[in-house]
């Protein structure tokens, strides 16, 4: 493809003229991003930066066994809904996984969350492996998930995908007060009888259900990066955390916008990857904006001090 | 199946397995007493976009250009948590997620659109190394395994990893005393005038060289499981640190060489004729492994508590 | 919301004999000998309660074990000589300073606000009459000039500040602060001993960890001298003796004897 054919290419996605299942796709994986970089927010605030890594790696194995109890069963293994299903399931049992792992006195957390995660990971592997066996042909789909493909997303997916994102949007509008006093001050919550662990919980909940959703999209691998890039890019700019919610919120929809146009754009090239590349561009430009409002704020503050 | 091909096929692949998980669960030991494992996930996904660059310049995979770049990612890496820390605000763990996952976004891409897929470098290769792909071929027959040449001839992969290992080994033993004291009291060391910051960064310099020549075997996600399954099941089975050495040493063999032959011989023994893959039946085995020795040790570490407990405040550790 | 600040108010009238907070053989071990012993305890109505002892002593342990944050391994704490399960929204809290992240993305107003919570209730937000309120505690500790800042930008007395303002934001008729005047400025100092006084003039009760002898007779009614175990509980004055503060102090007193013995009686 030459220089001046990808550009166009890529205009006339991004603009949203793709054809219609493209212009759903987009939507759909936006919606996505929006709700990665509000859900991010708290993530980041709660430090459970890397927890949610480990989560996502960890639904490999839930997607292969799903699979193949579908296909057991006579089902259609590839359908999303049963996928994500097992994808779910394997996250949680990764999170309980963790817990119990550090429950063993001389175990750090870390080190039975880089367990989890690789080991989990390795399941998975295995599993695919053996699905390739098979020989069903269903092997290349499955693999999709570790790193994104938006070429293989249908309609169906994508609406799947924007509805259940709406909901977390909602899910975190709805309970952003009581995320907030978990994330800056749990022992004042609990002394006013918030049951912070069932706060936590749903939280995570809600990291899981964007991570299994964003699968398809963005991959197990770097969907953690489409929630924590847009959060962290956001706190250079502001001190306030529901403008913090909005700006990562907008920085993770349209770095998944541009993401997936530039997907559709190069088809070959994980979705993931390009998505996670937009946001890290956001993110280093917002690094670069806050610095220098901090140095302008500061200078300021000094000619103030020496006017007085 | 003919015996020679076990040596062809199977010995090359399972000596280099042996080599990657010893060399990673000897660093692991100090990473999991250092609360530091994730760094191993971090730095293992970070040098990918540096193994790329330097595989599209070099055109080939050369050790020395791949082991060039990765360390370039490595220190790129390292800096930039530490500048993210200090000025974005942002926990260590953020810190740590927001680089390595850019970087590494930017080692896929880079893959795909940079035409190195072409060649022998792809996302599958990345994600669970190519243990299956070493080759020995210099043995035509059992007898001439007697010609000194023939062994001369091992595969690049597992002379590259046998070096590291032995790279690795030498440098644990010739550093021990330090590695022991800034893992136990990271400011103690200090006072004592061994730098914590400096061990940390030879610690750091040294899984980011141990995480290159496995990557290419086991994978960039497989390998945090060789750097930490075997360590932590041996921390949770005893007290003293050489013995947690020794331990995850052997524990990391069994894993290596289970694994290996699980994935290539288990499905044959079900009467299919193809093989599993061989990483992730490793990471599997050490995560088996160290589950098993939570179940065990968790119950005899809690008598030694209430042991303690009993003797009261008088013993000291 | 109304009929529950109403009952509140009935609450408050119809105060029974039973202490605002009392302790019974309350004990903490975390797993290498007791941390906090049987203690036996009880804060008068209406009064500013000094929790004294040496570092160690288990003084902070034993509020956040009354207020469950810390599970207690024998005995039990009682609010009105109820449970605290029942009493939550009477008590309020200040945390130590050192224990929240000062970078969070949040205004002095936003954390004064988080003090109304516990009487919203899950799902519902906070209204304009809530950040009035919290503007107006705002004003109480001096602190109405800075509503806007992020509190990284506030000096550690003026973050002290928000925080009691936070507490009183709950508008408890219990309140625990621990070590609210560990490295504050004198202007602080003074502020939050007025605010506590106007509380007790209002007939509520503080219980506050202390460390500075020297004005614990001059700032509080009642005293616990605690080391592990109760060393002396009473009147200030009376719980106060060279001899009570040699017990749970042993030889490290003789410094402080000589910096401020003259407030101490003999």
């Amino acid at each position: 493809m030459s220089d001046a054919d990808w550009l166009e290419t890529f205009l006339r996605v991004v603009t949203l003229r793709g054809g219609y299942n493209t212009i759903v796709v987009m939507i759909g994986v936006s919606l996505l991003g929006v709700a990665a970089g509000a859900i991010g927010v708290f993530a980041l605030l709660r430090k459970r930066a890397m927890m949610s890594d480990v989560l996502s790696h960890a639904t490999l194995p839930g997607i292969g066994l799903a699979f193949l109890v579908a296909a057991a069963l006579g089902a259609n293994g590839r359908s999303l809904p049963v996928l994500l299903a097992g994808a779910t399931i394997a996250a949680i049992v990764a999170a309980l996984t963790v817990q119990w792992l550090s429950r063993s006195a001389r175990l750090p957390e870390d080190a039975a969350m880089g367990a989890v995660l690789s080991v989990f990971f390795g399941l998975g592997a295995v599993l695919l492996s053996y699905i390739q066996t098979l020989r069903t042909g269903a092997e290349g789909g499955l693999s999709h998930f570790i790193l994104g493909q938006t070429a293989a997303m249908s309609e169906q997916d994508a609406f799947l995908i924007g509805a259940v994102a709406a909901g977390v949007i909602l899910a975190i509008a709805l309970l952003g007060k009581e995320f907030r006093i978990v994330c800056f001050d749990p022992e004042f919550g609990a002394v006013q009888g918030w049951p912070i662990a069932r706060i936590d919980l749903m939280l995570m909940a809600l990291v899981v259900i964007v991570a299994v959703i964003g699968l398809q999209a963005v991959g197990m691998l770097l969907i953690v990066a489409l929630m924590i890039v847009p959060a962290a890019a956001a706190r250079q700019l502001t001190h306030n955390l529901w403008v913090m919610v909005a700006l990562s919120a907008l920085m993770g929809g349209v770095s998944a916008w541009i993401g997936a146009a530039l997907s559709a754009t190069f088809p070959r090239a994980p979705a993931g990857g390009l998505i996670v590349l937009v946001a890290g561009g956001v993110f280093i430009v917002s690094l670069l904006v806050g610095a220098w409002r901090e140095k302008w704020r500061r200078a300021s503050a000094r000619s103030h001090g020496a006017a007085a | 199946m003919n015996p020679i091909h076990f040596i062809q096929v199977d010995l090359p692949a399972v000596l280099a397995a042996l080599f990657a998980a010893c060399a990673c669960a000897l660093l692991g030991n100090f990473l999991v007493l250092r609360r530091q494992s994730l760094m191993s996930d971090a730095i293992s996904h970070a040098v990918l976009p540096g193994i790329v660059i330097a595989f599209m310049l070099a055109g080939t995979r050369a050790t020395a250009a791949m082991f060039a770049g990765a360390a370039l990612a490595a220190f790129v890496t390292v800096i930039s948590i530490s500048f993210i820390k200090r000025y974005a605000r942002l926990e260590a763990g953020a810190a740590m997620g927001v680089v390595f996952s850019i970087m590494f976004a930017a080692g896929v891409v880079l893959i795909e659109l940079g035409g190195a897929r072409n060649v022998d470098l792809d996302a599958d290769c990345v994600l669970y190394g190519q243990l299956e792909h070493i080759l020995w071929l210099a043995p035509k027959t059992f007898a001439s395994l007697r010609d000194p040449l023939v062994w001369l001839d091992m595969p690049r992969q597992v002379t590259t990893l046998a070096a590291t290992f032995v790279m690795t080994l030498l440098a644990v033993s010739l550093f021990w005393k330090e590695l022991k004291i800034a893992s136990f009291d990271p400011q103690l060391a200090t006072s004592l005038g061994f730098s914590a910051g400096r061990i940390d960064m030879g610690l750091m310099f040294f899984v980011g060289l141990v995480a290159v020549a496995a990557f290419e075997s086991v994978g960039s996600i497989l390998v945090i499981a060789m750097f930490i399954c075997p360590a932590a099941a041996a921390r949770v089975l005893t007290e003293r640190l050489v013995t947690q050495v020794w331990l995850s040493q052997a524990l990391a063999a069994v894993s290596a060489i289970a694994g290996y032959l699980l994935a290539a011989f288990g499905p044959g023994v079900f009467g299919s004729s193809s093989s599993l893959v061989a990483s992730g039946m490793i990471a599997l085995i050490s995560g088996i492994i160290l589950a098993a020795a939570v179940l065990w040790g968790g119950r005899s570490s809690r008598r030694l508590a209430s042991g303690r407990a009993q003797e009261g405040a008088s013993v000291s550790a | 919301m109304l009929w529950r600040v109403a009952e509140r108010k009935d609450h408050v009238g119809a105060q029974t004999a039973s202490a605002p907070f009392s302790t019974r053989a309350l004990s903490v071990d975390y797993g290498n000998g007791p941390v906090v012993r049987g203690v036996d305890f009880e804060a008068p109505h209406s009064s500013l309660v000094a929790i004294v002892g040496p570092n160690g002593a288990g003084k902070s342990t034993l509020i956040k074990a009354s207020l469950g944050l810390q599970r207690s391994s024998a005995g039990e704490a009682r609010f009105w000589g109820r449970p605290l399960r029942e009493m939550r929204k009477r008590i309020g809290y200040v945390p130590q300073r050192g224990s929240v992240d000062w970078e969070f993305p949040v205004s002095v107003t936003d954390v004064v606000t988080m003090g109304r919570y516990g009487m919203l209730g899950w799902l519902r937000p906070v209204t304009a009459a809530h950040r009035r309120a919290a503007l107006d505690y705002l004003d109480q500790v001096g602190m109405a000039d800075f509503a806007d800042r992020q509190i990284s930008r506030l000096s550690g007395g003026q973050q002290q500040r928000v925080f009691v303002a936070r507490a009183l934001a709950q508008e408890a008729d219990l309140y625990f602060l621990d070590e609210p005047f560990a490295g504050v400025d004198a202007a602080t100092e003074k502020t939050l001993v007025d605010v506590l006084r106007r509380l007790r003039d209002q007939g509520k009760t503080a219980v506050i960890v202390h460390h500075d002898l020297a004005t614990v007779i001059d700032y509080f009614d009642h005293v616990l001298l605690l080391n592990g175990e109760v060393i002396a509980s009473g009147a200030a004055k009376d719980a106060m003796t060279v001899e009570n503060l040699q017990r749970a102090y042993g030889g490290r007193l003789a410094f402080l004897e000589g910096a401020s013995g003259a407030a101490f009686r003999r």
